[in-house]
């Protein structure tokens, strides 16, 4: 008798490979561990050695633990404002037959790829001082505030939950309604008992993206809040205004807490409470409504649409109006640019950091994933993690990590292009990373094998036989990362030098020193330029090219 | 209970999904729709079930015209092809579900999911959920969830379809007899003719939104009366034929004259005349009726039988033959095939 031995291949990893993983975790370490310890170490460095002494001073201090409290609840009070809204839209959108729906599925997309706090300059403009609103209407009533934070940022963080609903809701069979409905189930009982009820963990994901969205967000409140401060604004003041680096990186652990929590129960928790589809195939059908619903639904998801709408038609108006709020002529003078030295000088050189963000992440998010989800090499599920850490991570503390860590040798790299772009990329690195790996998983891995087996090597393989395949998902995380160097504020705003400027930070100071119309004119460029790129890639590629969310 | 469909037409655009659908389902008899894929023939139980509403025409139940009930007080219970079952509730929350809604106090309730779920073998795992079960085990989940309520039609859409051959055998019989067993008048939607031949009390072919035939499953096998049919429901040759003689029964195809009985059709008038390859035989030597000389292509060996491609005057005709005759034969050889005329059918074209 002959034994049948099951030859199985043991795991190789050849040089090749292993070399780029070891410089997948060297880049990692460098740009996202090493500022986040030097954080860390600043908020625990005392005169003679390690101290708890900052922490102690921010709790015991009322004036600054009340800021972590107004940021929670500012930030819970959004969030459940957001995902209620949200969820309206996309349930309008993906199950229901309202009229409209493209243009509400468009408006609900459109901050994605605004800067973060246009929303703001646009109620600055409709309800502030100089407001179209209070001007017209002779009202005594201030936008600056909590109140003004809240509304703003539901605006401004709708697009990231409406995606993620939209997506929960379209991929709930239709067949499950109607399981319910065939056995008795009335409408109330069919949404509540049926298509929230798989719709939850969706929302729990929703609620906790945008509870971290929220709580780092540093556009909105620093424009809208007033006198209302929150951790993000505090540690920009203790930081630039200051230069208090301990209360600095003290509050930036302070605010990283609760995020990393966020996160970590969003990754693992909700993760592993999500409704894998049992079925093959989900169909959705659209279900008509009683026409009394149908037009109450239109009228609220149409409301808030046109809202949206008229926030981002607001931003070019006020560019081109001479002196908002007592001079209402017509003029270009704010594209002059004459309020600051600068010029115009920011908008090149945002789009010279979107560019080159653009490319650099593009290159990363395509390596990683090729390593991660194609060659698998040991330590694979650690790089994998390392580079979905920084979604976690509130550009605050990346801001503050950065000047923490490459302000000295033995990697001084502050006042380059390099080290700016470097934030922006390694920031946004999970979103784009997620979409490569997922753009490897659709290739069938015997493509692959077929090129191996013809005697291609691992490199030409990737290039040869990959790549092609790939064009789609690159361009459209080139968009995603091109978006996000022309819109991104929260850590750039530290990592900006004399002589380079960039148009989203210049939108908040142009705020600051009152010429909100030259700040409606960078706000205009940086949409156009964003837009035109975007409908630039998409006429060359076609549809490939789709916009990543968050 | 009894349904009658009349004339039941639904439009999707243009196109007309069922157009003119009318058919009688008795109390207690189990009806297969059939056909390929865009016959209509979800669409048509979708309007039983009344998930989708007539364009024109009308669903009665028991004689009773249920066009404007909703779905969930037509007393119907289904079973989807995706299943559908919740994932959030266990098998037996599946199971009670329409009970709960329905308001069953807890107690019966308990009754009836247990007898359910003895019925449906599903004994053992009632606290599981969906995604912790076997296909074949969330498809009796499936079926017991509908029959819960005791409804009075049970409608099942391609039910089977995700499952292996082996279990889909099992299953199929399972299905029949607890249908037969409670006498719950069924329709049932297949792509799989076996399988609607096989559970059927009568088989409806579908095609482009009509019926093109209905009877018993071995009616509609032996005398299909269309050369759709003749094709979808087994294997069928096809032989395109002109009516030589209506009087003598001769047909000529291709120059080659045949004989057949049941001829329907006047001189020179084009007719179909389907021969199921197990009709056709081996020819031996010297002359037979309606012999065909060919050129064995093909042997395909299915187990008891070998299915033959005989080239005939270019045309490719399937000919069972049992595996002893098989013995000898030889690709690229010459081979005679003979048939009887009264082991044919002629149908009309189309």
């Amino acid at each position: 008798m002959t034994t049948v031995i099951a030859v199985r291949s043991r795991p190789r990893t050849d040089p090749g490979v292993a070399a780029l993983a070891a410089a997948a975790f060297l880049l990692l370490g460098v740009f996202v561990v090493w500022p986040v310890a030097r954080v860390l170490a600043t908020s625990l460095a005392g005169a003679d050695g390690p101290t708890l002494a900052h922490y102690a001073e921010f709790f015991s201090t009322w004036r600054l633990f009340r800021i972590l409290l107004q940021s929670l609840l500012v930030a819970a009070v959004s969030t459940v404002l957001t995902v209620l809204a949200a969820l309206v839209l996309a349930w309008a959108v993906t199950r229901t037959d309202i009229p409209g729906k493209r243009f509400i599925s468009l408006m609900s997309l459109l901050p994605l790829i605004s800067p973060p706090f246009l929303v703001s300059l646009a109620f600055i403009l409709l309800f502030g001082r100089n407001g179209l609103v209070m001007r017209t209407l002779g009202l005594d009533w201030s936008i600056y505030g909590a109140h003004g934070i809240v509304i703003t940022q539901v605006f401004t963080f709708l697009p990231q939950a409406y995606l993620l609903l939209a997506n929960v809701l379209a991929g709930i069979d239709a067949a499950q309604e109607e399981a319910a409905e065939s056995l008795g189930a009335g409408p109330l009982t069919t949404l509540t008992r049926v298509t929230l009820a798989l719709a939850r963990p969706g929302l729990a994901s929703a609620a906790l993206i945008v509870f971290i969205l929220c709580l780092t967000d540093f556009g909105n409140p620093i424009l809208i809040g007033g006198r209302f401060n929150v951790l993000a604004t505090e540690i920009y003041a203790q930081v630039i205004g200051m230069s208090n680096f301990a209360a600095g990186a003290t509050m930036s652990v302070v605010l990283l807490a609760p995020c990393l929590a966020a996160w970590a129960l969003n990754t693992w928790w909700v993760g592993a409470r999500s409704y894998a589809t049992v079925t093959a195939s989900a169909r959705t059908t659209v279900r008509p409504l009683a026409p009394a619903a149908r037009w109450a639904l239109f009228a609220v998801a149409g409301g808030i649409a046109l809202f949206v709408a008229l926030v981002y038609a607001l931003i070019p108006l006020g560019s081109v109006v001479r002196l908002w709020g007592s001079d209402w002529s017509l003029s270009l003078h704010h594209y002059a640019f004459q309020s600051a030295a600068e010029g115009a000088s920011p908008v090149w050189n945002s789009v010279r950091l979107a560019a080159a963000a653009g490319v650099a992440g593009t290159v990363l998010a395509l390596g990683l994933a090729y390593v991660i989800e194609r060659r698998r090499p040991p330590g694979a599920r650690a790089l994998e993690t390392l580079a979905l850490l920084p979604a976690a991570l509130p550009g605050m503390v990346v801001g503050v990590g950065y000047i923490l860590a490459f302000n000295v040798p033995p990697l001084a790299l502050t006042g380059t292009l390099a080290l700016v772009a470097a934030s922006v990329v390694f920031w946004k690195l999970p979103v784009a990373v997620l979409a490569a790996v997922n753009a490897f998983k659709q290739i069938d891995p015997s493509i692959e094998e077929a090129a191996v087996s013809l005697g291609a090597g691992g490199a030409r393989t990737f290039w040869r036989v990959l790549l092609p395949l790939l064009t789609g998902p690159a361009f459209s995380i080139f968009v995603y990362f091109f978006v996000n160097g022309m819109v991104t504020v929260s850590a750039v705003i530290f990592l900006v030098y004399p002589g380079f400027n960039l148009a989203s930070v210049a939108i908040l100071s142009q705020v600051e020193n009152g010429y909100p119309g030259v700040a409606c004119a960078l706000g205009t460029l940086i949409l156009a330029i964003v837009i035109g790129a975007v409908l630039l890639l998409r006429a060359l590629l076609g549809e490939r090219v789709a916009v990543l969310k968050l | 209970m009894r349904i009658s469909l009349r004339g039941l037409t639904k439009r999707f655009g243009a196109s007309r999904a069922v157009d003119g659908f009318t058919l009688e389902v008795a109390q207690g008899e189990l009806v297969t729709l059939v056909g390929g894929s865009g016959c209509g023939k979800t669409t048509a139980l979708r309007m039983i079930a009344g998930f989708e509403r007539p364009d024109a025409g009308e669903v009665a139940f028991d004689g009773r015209v249920v066009n404007d009930v909703p779905p969930r007080r037509r007393d119907v219970g289904i079973v989807f092809q995706s299943y559908a079952l919740f994932p959030t509730m266990t098998v037996a929350d599946n199971i009670a579900f329409g009970l709960r809604v329905a308001r069953w106090p807890a107690a019966r309730r308990r009754e009836r999911v247990a007898e359910m779920v003895a019925l449906t073998g599903l004994a053992g795992l009632e606290a599981r959920y969906a995604n912790q079960l076997s296909g074949g085990q969330q498809q009796r989940v499936a079926l017991a969830r509908a029959l819960a309520r005791q409804p009075g039609v049970l409608l099942l859409d391609e039910p089977l379809s995700a499952l292996d051959a082996k279990i889909r055998l099992r299953l199929r019989g399972e299905l029949r007899k607890i249908q037969q067993d409670l006498g719950i008048t069924t329709v049932y939607v297949t792509h799989d003719q076996e399988e609607a031949l096989s559970i059927a009390d009568r088989i409806a072919v579908m095609r482009d939104g009509r019926i093109e035939q209905v009877g018993r499953p071995e009616e509609v096998y032996t005398t299909p009366r269309t050369g759709f049919v003749a094709d979808f429901i087994g294997v069928s040759n096809l032989l395109d034929c002109r009516v030589v003689s209506a009087a003598d029964g001769t047909v000529a195809w291709d120059g080659v004259r045949l004989r057949v009985d049941g001829l329907g059709a006047g001189d020179g008038e084009g007719v179909l005349v389907a021969v199921r390859p197990e009709k056709l035989r081996l020819a031996g030597e010297g002359a037979a009726v309606n012999r065909l000389d060919g050129v064995l292509e093909v042997l395909t060996f299915l187990g008891a039988v070998v299915r033959l491609e005989v080239v005939v005057q270019g045309r490719s005709l399937w000919v069972d033959v049992p595996l002893a005759a098989a013995r000898g034969l030889e690709r690229r050889k010459p081979v005679a095939l003979a048939f009887a005329p009264g082991d044919c059918v002629v149908v009309r074209k189309g």
